[in-house]
């Protein structure tokens, strides 16, 4: 079970981006695609959301046919997407825009109970609750988005690029609350350029070159090997 | 003091006028807040719910004030079906074509009416219609209080509505974010429907309110239509609260201009300030007030 791709082809009008991709995500697992800037991992994601329509292939979540569904009804199966750039809603609260994440959950006291939740993981997101979101810095943008994410208590949790105009030390922290997200049974898929944090953290990676996979393995093995060392690492 | 009293009375009438031009158009700025969708009919919605509430409040013998209530409800459901049927296959249009649209369905609703009622002017009788109140030694005519009463009550729930609920916060989201929206789970077509038809409802019950002090004709809607434009310019495309402002300030100048000006170009001024709105200050007064604030905020 969990999430499985196979043979995916999708892109924007008559450019195919993808070109018959293959991956899964399994049942709390922690996978990383990893790739250039281009390689197609930012429509790798909208293709499994249903922003982007794929052409061909199938996507399947526990035994439901993605691509038979509306992209508003993809969250309806707990897969919560955190997209490239944040998408925050600027002119909400913080409150509102975590709340927004909530739009699924008819239970009041489930959101109640999800939202302190949230807090606990993002203190800073308390303090500034009652503050229109597009006045925060990025990193606390950033924080909105995945707590916005979180608060439909995902079984599986997609994040596009997280790190992305971060400094360093906000994501180390950045991945470590993810850490303790996935600690708690959420499966994360996660796209991003920092090859070196992405390989630190997650379990499983592949790697893309021009929307074709070329590699996959435990990050410990890409971690090891000398093309990626060299392509993407920098050592 | 006679002077006094003249500016006095006149900045009254132009707030009781404004808060009406403030219910008249904050449809049309609901509309294009949500759906960045310029709704050029929204005049002929406001001739339809004074039709509406004219035979109505004939056939049952029963005052617009009372129906209008019901003739709001009857303007969701139309626009709620009109957005169905009309707008929602160009959404994603080329604003051309977008502005086809809702210009021609404009046309077909005058020429619409005017086939079915004919040309004439109809008005409809109300036991308060020569009555006043006094205050302070200022008069006001009682349809026009009873008018903006309206307009104050309808502006708090659409207030409301949208900052306490939580389908009105999924609407302010899905309008400041239609991707993120879809992304949690919010339909945006539904919210378009229910934004459209709520802009028609605030548009239609106005069409009833000010009933009792104006002549309903098919095409009253292009006499309606460049104040529309005006206040929601002025107000910044799209925001609510600058819409209710820039109403209330419309109807103070057209007011106060009455002192100066011969009533019948008590237009002119709203020309002029439609045009400054234009060419000076493209996001509306407001939204420069309101970045403003945002800035202050950060430093």
């Amino acid at each position: 079970m969990g999430l499985e791709i196979t043979d995916l082809q999708s892109g924007y009008g008559n450019i195919e981006v993808l070109h018959k991709i293959s991956l899964a995500v399994d049942d709390g697992d922690y996978v990383a695609v990893v790739g250039a800037n281009g390689a197609g991992k930012t429509t790798l994601l909208k293709s499994i959301s249903g922003t982007v329509r794929a052409k061909g292939g199938s996507i399947v979540f526990n035994g439901n046919d993605l691509l038979a569904r509306p992209a508003h009804k993809v969250p309806q199966l707990l897969i919560a997407h955190v997209p490239e750039g944040r998408q925050i809603f600027p002119e909400l609260s913080v409150y509102d825009n975590l709340m927004a994440g909530a739009w699924l959950v008819k239970d009041k006291d489930q959101r109640a109970q999800t939202l302190g939740e949230v807090y606990d993981l993002f203190p800073r997101l308390k303090e500034r609750s009652g503050q229109m979101a597009g006045t925060l810095s990025g990193g606390e943008q950033q924080m909105v988005a995945v707590g916005r994410a979180l608060m439909l208590r995902p079984k599986l949790i997609m994040l596009d690029e997280p790190s992305q105009g971060l400094a360093p030390k906000l994501v180390t922290e950045m991945y470590q609350q993810l850490a303790e997200v996935h600690g708690l049974g959420t499966s994360v898929l996660l796209v991003e350029q920092n090859t070196t944090a992405a390989l630190k953290y997650a379990k499983r990676a592949y790697v893309m070159e021009q929307g074709r996979i070329t590699m996959s393995g435990s990050s410990e093995e890409l971690r090891g090997s000398e093309e990626i060392r060299k392509a993407y690492l920098g050592i | 003091m006679d002077i006094l009293n003249h500016v006095a009375q006149s900045v009254a009438n132009g707030l009781l006028i404004g808060s009406v031009y403030a219910l008249i158009s904050v449809g049309l700025t609901l509309i294009f807040g949500v759906m960045n969708i310029v709704n050029f009919a929204h005049g002929e919605f406001l001739m339809v719910g004074m039709f509406g509430a004219y035979f109505a409040s004939t056939a049952f013998g029963l005052d617009p004030l009372w129906i209008a209530p019901l003739i709001g409800i009857a303007g969701f459901l139309l626009g709620a079906l009109v957005e169905r049927t009309i707008i929602e296959p160009i959404i994603k249009a080329p604003q051309s074509a977008q502005i086809i649209a809702t210009v021609g369905l404009g046309i077909i609703l005058a020429n619409g009416a005017a086939a079915i009622f004919g040309n004439n002017f109809l008005s409809v009788k109300t036991p308060y219609q020569g009555e006043t109140f006094s205050l302070f030694g200022l008069h006001f005519a009682a349809t026009f209080v009873y008018a903006a009463a309206y307009a104050v009550v309808m502006a708090v729930l659409l207030a409301l509505f949208l900052n306490k609920t939580r389908f009105g916060k999924a609407m302010r989201a899905t309008a400041q974010n239609r991707g993120a929206a879809q992304l949690l789970g919010i339909d945006p077509k539904r919210m378009y429907m229910v934004a459209f038809g709520l802009g028609v409802a605030l548009v239609t019950l106005a069409g009833s309110v000010i009933l009792p002090y104006t002549l309903v004709y098919p095409f009253i809607g292009q006499q309606y239509v460049l104040i529309m434009f005006t206040v929601v310019v002025l107000g910044g495309l799209g925001s609510i609260r600058g819409a209710i402002i820039a109403g209330l300030v419309v109807g103070v100048i057209q007011s106060l201009s009455t002192l100066l000006l011969p009533s019948e170009l008590q237009n002119l001024p709203v020309f002029i300030v439609f045009f400054i709105a234009l060419v000076l200050i493209s996001g509306g007064v407001l939204s420069r007030v309101r970045n403003a604030s945002v800035k202050l905020k950060r430093s």
